[in-house]
C-alpha cells in the first residue's frame, strides 16, 4: 500500500518552510570560523588500510546563544539568490535537474555558500568530500585523511517548532506554528472544496524591540501574501538524520534538488486572510516574585492570528 | 418599546434587531461558550485555589452575563464576538487567562502547609496551593525534603492554548441572516400596525 501525507500535513510543512525561509530571512545569523571539533564517540573508524571506508563525524564548538543548533533552528542548507536587498517571494536559486530519484524537476539545490569548511591552514575544503548534518550542526566524511578545522555557517536566529510542547526546548526567540481549526465548504457546483484553517503563531521572544521586530516581520510576510503548497513527493528536505535528502548517497547537488512543484489538486496558492497581531501579556500570578516570571518564556509574548485558505478541484 | 423607535424604520429595524440578539443568539452564544468550558478544563485538576477552573466558572458565567454582545453603531448593530481580547479577565479571572492563552513551561503542586514547612512565607493567603515552575530553586528544596515521588505535575502544564469562545463565530455566521429576516419581518407588522392605527 502506498501512502502520501495528507494535505494538512502538506499545508503544515509548506507554512513552516515559508515562515522560517522567506518570512524570517532577515533573521540569519553567521557565526565565522568556529573551531571543529573531531566526535570520537559519534565516529566509525575501522583502521583498515582504506581511507575511505570509515564515518568521521566533527562538530562546533560555540558559545553562542541561543544555540544554533536548538531545536528549530540549525544551520542554514540553502543559498538565497545572491543581490537581493528586500524579501522576494521567492528567495532561493531555483535550478533545473533531478529529484534524488531521478526524476527531471526545477528545484533547488543544497547550499554551497552559507556552510564552509577550511582546513587548519584556513583554506577552503571542497564541499564534495563531507557531508552536512544540518540539525545537529555537524560535518560526516568518510575521508580519514581530510583536514577539517574550522567552519563559518549561517544559522536560522528564530527557532521555529510546529508543536506546542516544544516551546521549551529552545532558548527565545521561539515561534510556534498552531493550526487549530479546519472549515470546509463548496464553492462551486461539482467537485471542489474552499479549505480554511485556523492558524496562529505564537511569537516567544526575549526582548520587547524584538518581539516588535518579529511580530512585525510575520505580520508582513503574511498580509496580503500567499505561498506556495508544495507536494513533498520524497518527504521534507532534510531527512531524519539532518542531511539534504539524497545526498548521502550523492556528491551531485544537481541530482538531488528539493522539488518545489505545487500539489497539484489545489489551484494557486495557499492564501492568507483576516491576518492579525495582538501582545499577549499575562499577569505575574505563577510564579513568586516578578522577577522570576520577567525572565521565562511568558515574558514577551504575541500572537499572530490569520486563516489559511486554499480551493481544491476534489 | 418605546414609541420613539417606532418613528423611524431604521430605528425600528435596530431595536427589533436587538431583540432578536437577546432572545435568540445570546443564550445561544452564552451556551456555546459555557460547553466549551465545562469540556475543556472541568474534571482536569482535583486541587484546590488557584489552580481548579471549577472555583472560576461562577464568576466567569457572571462576566458572561455582563459582556455586552451588541454595540449600536451609527446605523447599524454589532455583534460582538467575545474573545480573550475583549472579554474581561483581571482580577479574581486572571489565573484563567494563563491557561487559555497556553501554559509554557512544567509546574509543579506545592501545598501552602509545605511551603511554609520549608521556610517560605505564603504570598497569599487566600491560594491553598502554588504552582511552582521546574526551573524555580524552590524545587531544590523540595526534592531534598520531600523527596522526588512528592511532585505532583500541574495538568494544564505545557499545554497549547484553549479557545473558549471557539464555535460562536460560526454560529453568528450560519444564523445572522435568518436573524435579520426575522427582525425585519417583526418591523414590518409593527410598523404598519402603528401607522393603520393612524399615528402621527
Amino acid at each position: 500500500m502506498s501512502y502520501e501525507m495528507r494535505s494538512l500535513r502538506k499545508e503544515d510543512l509548506s507554512l513552516y518552510h515559508y515562515i522560517k525561509e522567506v518570512v524570517l530571512l532577515d533573521f540569519i545569523e553567521v557565526d565565522e570560523m568556529i573551531p571543529l571539533v573531531y566526535m570520537p564517540k559519534l565516529s566509525s573508524v575501522d583502521n583498515d588500510a582504506d581511507p575511505l571506508t570509515n564515518i568521521l563525524v566533527y562538530a562546533t564548538e560555540t558559545n553562542t546563544r541561543p544555540l544554533p543548533i536548538e531545536r528549530g533552528r540549525g544551520w542554514v542548507y540553502f543559498d538565497t539568490v545572491s543581490g537581493t536587498t528586500t524579501t522576494p517571494c521567492q528567495p532561493y536559486t531555483l535550478v533545473s535537474g533531478t529529484r534524488a530519484d531521478g526524476v527531471p524537476v526545477v528545484g533547488t539545490p543544497e547550499q554551497s555558500e552559507m556552510v564552509i569548511v577550511y582546513d587548519s591552514n584556513f583554506n577552503v575544503v571542497s564541499d564534495t568530500t563531507y557531508i552536512i548534518d544540518y540539525i545537529d550542526g555537524r560535518i560526516v566524511t568518510d575521508n580519514a585523511t581530510l583536514d577539517l578545522a574550522y567552519v563559518t555557517y549561517h544559522w536560522y536566529y528564530v527557532s521555529v517548532v510546529d508543536e506546542w510542547e516544544k516551546v521549551q526546548s529552545a532558548d527565545s526567540p521561539v515561534v510556534v506554528i498552531d493550526i487549530f481549526g479546519t472549515d470546509k465548504y463548496g464553492y462551486q457546483l461539482g467537485s471542489g472544496k474552499k479549505v480554511f484553517r485556523k492558524v496562529n503563531l505564537h511569537v516567544f521572544a526575549s526582548s520587547s524591540p524584538e518581539r516588535k521586530d518579529i511580530t512585525e516581520a510575520l505580520y508582513d510576510g503574511l498580509y496580503l501574501k500567499s505561498c506556495p503548497l508544495y507536494d513533498f513527493p520524497l518527504g521534507d528536505v532534510l531527512e531524519y538524520d539532518g542531511t539534504f535528502y539524497g545526498r548521502k548517497d550523492n556528491p551531485n547537488k544537481l541530482t538531488s534538488l528539493f522539488d518545489r512543484t505545487s500539489n497539484k489538486n489545489v489551484i494557486g496558492n495557499l492564501k492568507f486572510e483576516n491576518v492579525s497581531a495582538r501582545n499577549i501579556g499575562l499577569p505575574p500570578i505563577l510564579s513568586r516574585n516578578r522577577e522570576e516570571v520577567m525572565s521565562d518564556l511568558n515574558a514577551y509574548r504575541s500572537k499572530v492570528s490569520f486563516d489559511l485558505v486554499s480551493y481544491t478541484y476534489s | 418599546m418605546e414609541i420613539r423607535h417606532l418613528k423611524t424604520l431604521v430605528g425600528l429595524l435596530k431595536h427589533e434587531l436587538d431583540d432578536v440578539f437577546k432572545k435568540d443568539a445570546i443564550p445561544k452564544a452564552k451556551e456555546i461558550i459555557i460547553d466549551n468550558y465545562t469540556n475543556n478544563l472541568l474534571g482536569i485538576v482535583t486541587i484546590g485555589k488557584p489552580a481548579r477552573p471549577e472555583d472560576y466558572l461562577e464568576e466567569f458565567e457572571k462576566r458572561l452575563d455582563n459582556f455586552k454582545f451588541t454595540k449600536d453603531v451609527m446605523a447599524t448593530v454589532v455583534f460582538v464576538v467575545p474573545t480573550t481580547d475583549n472579554f474581561d479577565f483581571s482580577g479574581d479571572l486572571k489565573f484563567l487567562k494563563h491557561i487559555l492563552e497556553g501554559m509554557v513551561g512544567y509546574y509543579f503542586i506545592i501545598s501552602v502547609e509545605d511551603y511554609e514547612f520549608l521556610g517560605y512565607t505564603p504570598p497569599n493567603l487566600k491560594d491553598t496551593y502554588y504552582l511552582v515552575r521546574e526551573d524555580d530553586p524552590l524545587m531544590n528544596d523540595v526534592l531534598e525534603v520531600f523527596g522526588p515521588d512528592y511532585l505532583e505535575p500541574y495538568a494544564f502544564s505545557n499545554s497549547p492554548p484553549i479557545d473558549l469562545f471557539d464555535g460562536v463565530s460560526n454560529y453568528v455566521n450560519n444564523n445572522i441572516k435568518q436573524w435579520v429576516k426575522k427582525a425585519i419581518k417583526q418591523t414590518k407588522i409593527k410598523f404598519e400596525s402603528y401607522y393603520n392605527k393612524g399615528a402621527r
